[in-house]
């Protein structure tokens, strides 16, 4: 237990020893026996004057108000000295021990309160902030050092405070005279040096005479404000001029689904001042505005928070506008509530959409209908020089007397004529067909294709040193029309070539945009002013009599390639035969390709 | 029995392959009665011997072109396999299809063979004599 606690302590023990022997002197009254009274009454003197005379004398008077009992007491020595004596000595003992301690106590006390006093007027006096002693009619009492350095010596309110702010101030006091304390901010004072400073104030009354002004300077606080103040409109005007500026509408909602704030697009798509959308609940908003979603359900996801994108369209001045809706919600670590909502108007991109769509039906059907006359041409074209064909045959068969060797000639012509005309027309077929109808895209291993091609071309190639590069790569294609390609370049290689030693060599290098194919011969070669012309259509560099030959292969190769998204193209180093160069591009056919073929074939078609 | 005239029905709107296909069988030496029919209407008419053919015998064959006027081939095929008498003739396609697809469907239809335009003798002959020899067969009394 800490000594002043003991100090107490012992202070009680002597209080309520001091009653516990004034009940006994109570005692000894009723039952008269002056000693015992007296000794009573002289200890309690003790105590009393131990405990508030708190000296010695007080012992003393104690100590001889006892003795003074003596004479009335018959009692032999022995008494005094075995039984009086002692207590009394007990008596002086416990009633010293006691003053004392009661005069600890109190001297702590005041010490302690002597020193917090000092310390408050210090601290008043010292303090930052500005503190008047005020009178209730508003007479300066005091003042503290800051507010005698800042105000001077005013002896009434009314001699620095702003005349404006005056009448308030009068108030305020009144209103803390009446209530113990008040206070406010922005109080103008003039300073001595008649500069007006703003204030933060506080007034507390210190009792029915005295009133305390507590002032705090706030124009630097002031100041800042007011930068800030800038800073933030600034950057508010920069924000919303920014987000204004935006081709998205964008909104702010709080968490009621209220409109906070609307930027102008907003305004312009909904065709509102997005001042009248402030404060409206946005399910109402968008109600209130044309046609949307029926269906509660889609309804409903477009007025709750998500990040969800929807669609749906507004009709603004009679126009039709499609918005796609997204919504983001606010969620800071700090601050969960509310959302922003983005409207892009996406109605061009949905009518040019539509639009591709459209023209896409278009190119389907007109593909539909290109491939149902080639059906037709092929059926109906080709049937009359079938017949021509047939009955020439027969008129050779059965009247050969009667044709002679000049008529029979003429038949024979005639035939050839008809035959080469078929494959024209089968060659023609086959070249409007390619991309025409969505050729089946695979994965072709170009070896096993090649073994292919060398298998159905073993007759004609049997006097040719085919030379086939080794680990053929793969490509995506359509297997016919590849093998149509290799076929006719190796055909055309054959063809072409008076050699006895006819050489063909097909070499493949990996290149940048794709693969790229050679097919090499020793034959005739291609003279350099023809090297284009021999990929147009019925182009033949060599009158032929041979009739199977129209002219369309070279035509047909090109078309292939360009439709994998390739080129094709020749060279003929002088007297060194010629070299047929393709490119194929790696990997699957690029969709920018048939988009690209859709619309040549839409200006073809 | 080999001496029988064979009975077929050519079912041909082209003049031209009617032509064809006489001279075809002419070179066959095979020894038949052709009858013609231009339509898929008309090849039912005779079949259901209707109108002006009513009491023409029934064909041992049918040679039946796909692409007809009026009722197409694939149609009349249809109608003869549905027919409980006409049922057991046997039909050969005749087309310049080369679908395989068509094929496929004239089989599946019911017929018994295909030929592509312009048949040669050698076709006609080897039909012919499977024909002769299912009717053959056919009529053979139950055992």
């Amino acid at each position: 237990m800490h000594y002043e606690a003991w100090l107490a302590l012992l202070r009680k023990l002597g209080i309520i020893f001091f009653f516990y022997l004034a009940v006994f002197a109570v005692l000894y009254v009723l039952d008269y026996r002056p000693a015992k009274l007296v000794f009573a009454l002289s200890g309690m003197a003790l105590l009393a004057g131990a405990l508030f005379l708190e000296s010695w004398g007080g012992l003393l008077l104690g100590a001889g108000s006892t003795l003074l009992t003596l004479p009335f007491i018959p009692l032999d020595a022995g008494f005094y000295l075995h039984s009086l004596l002692p207590v009394a000595l007990g008596y002086l003992a416990v009633g010293g021990g006691i003053g004392w301690a009661n005069r600890r106590v109190r001297l702590r006390r005041e010490s302690r309160q002597a020193q917090q006093h000092s310390s408050r007027r210090d601290l008043y006096r010292r303090s930052l902030n500005l503190v008047q002693i005020l009178s209730p009619a508003g007479e300066v009492l005091e003042s503290n050092d800051r507010a005698k350095e800042q105000l001077g010596h005013p002896r009434h309110l009314a001699e620095f405070v702003h005349f404006d702010d005056l009448e308030r101030l009068r108030e305020e006091l009144e209103r803390a005279y009446l209530h113990g304390e008040s206070g406010g901010n922005n109080l103008r004072v003039i300073s001595w040096e008649k500069q007006a400073l703003p204030m933060e104030y506080r007034i507390v009354r210190l009792n029915t005479q005295r009133l305390a002004l507590e002032m705090r300077d706030i124009s630097e606080r002031a100041e800042l404000e007011q930068r800030l103040c800038e800073v933030e409109a600034r950057y508010r005007y920069l924000i919303e001029d920014a987000i204004d500026t935006l081709d998205t509408g964008i909104m702010m909602l709080d968490a009621e689904r209220q409109v906070i704030w609307a930027n102008q697009t907003i305004g312009y798509f909904f065709d509102m001042d997005r001042d009248e959308m402030t404060g409206l609940e946005i399910g109402r908003l968008l109600r209130g505005l044309a046609p949307l979603p029926d269906d509660p359900e889609s309804f409903g996801r477009i007025t709750q928070a998500g990040v969800d994108s929807f669609v749906f369209s507004l009709r603004r001045g009679g126009q039709e506008r499609i918005l796609q809706f997204r919504s983001l919600p606010i969620e800071t670590d700090r601050y969960r509530g509310g959302r922003i909502d983005h409207y892009i108007d996406i109605t061009e991109i949905k009518l040019l959409e539509r639009e591709l769509v459209e023209k896409t039906e278009r190119l389907e059907e007109s593909n539909r209908k290109l491939e149902e006359f080639s059906h037709v041409v092929s059926h109906d074209l080709k049937e009359p020089l079938r017949t021509i064909e047939i009955f020439g045959g027969y008129l050779l068969e059965d009247y050969p007397q009667a044709l002679g060797e000049e008529g029979a000639g003429y038949l024979r012509a005639m035939r050839r004529s008809a035959a080469r005309m078929k494959h024209l027309i089968d060659d023609l077929l086959k070249l409007s067909s390619i991309g025409a109808q969505r050729d089946l895209l695979e994965e072709i291993d170009l070896s096993d294709l090649l073994a292919e091609v060398r298998e159905n071309l073993e007759g004609a190639l049997a006097q040719v040193e085919l030379h086939i590069a080794p680990d053929l790569p793969k490509v995506m294609a359509n297997r016919t029309r590849l093998a149509e390609l290799f076929s006719n370049l190796i055909s055309n290689a054959i063809k072409y070539n008076g050699k006895e030693r006819k050489l063909i060599e097909l070499a493949w290098q990996r290149e940048a945009e794709g693969y790229h194919f050679s097919v090499r011969d020793n034959g005739i070669g291609i003279d350099e002013r023809y090297l284009d012309k021999i990929f147009e259509l019925f182009e033949r560099l060599e009158p032929g009599d041979d009739y199977e030959s129209t002219g369309a292969g070279l035509a047909i190769c090109k078309r292939i390639v360009q439709e994998l998204g390739g080129r094709i193209w020749a060279e003929s180093p002088a007297g060194e035969g010629s070299v047929f160069h393709f490119t194929l591009p790696r990997g699957s056919y690029k969709p920018a390709l048939l988009a690209q073929r859709l619309i040549t074939e839409g200006d073809r078609v | 029995m080999k001496s029988k005239k064979l009975h077929i029905l050519l079912v041909e709107d082209n003049p031209n392959d009617v032509i064809i296909t006489e001279r075809s069988l002419k070179k066959g030496q095979i020894k038949t009665e052709l009858s013609v029919a231009r339509d898929g209407q008309e090849a039912l008419d005779f079949l259901y011997q209707r109108g002006h053919f009513a009491g023409v015998p029934r064909p041992d064959l049918i040679l039946l072109d796909l692409n007809l006027p009026k009722i197409n081939g694939q149609e009349v095929l249809a109608e003869i396999k549905q027919d409980e008498h006409l049922r057991r003739i046997p039909v050969i396609v005749l087309t310049v299809s080369k679908y395989e697809k068509d094929m496929v469907k004239a089989y599946d239809s019911g017929a018994a063979g295909y030929i592509t335009k312009p048949p040669s003798s050698g076709e006609f002959l080897k039909i012919i004599n499977t024909v002769l020899d299912y009717w053959r067969v056919a009529e053979l009394p139950p055992a």
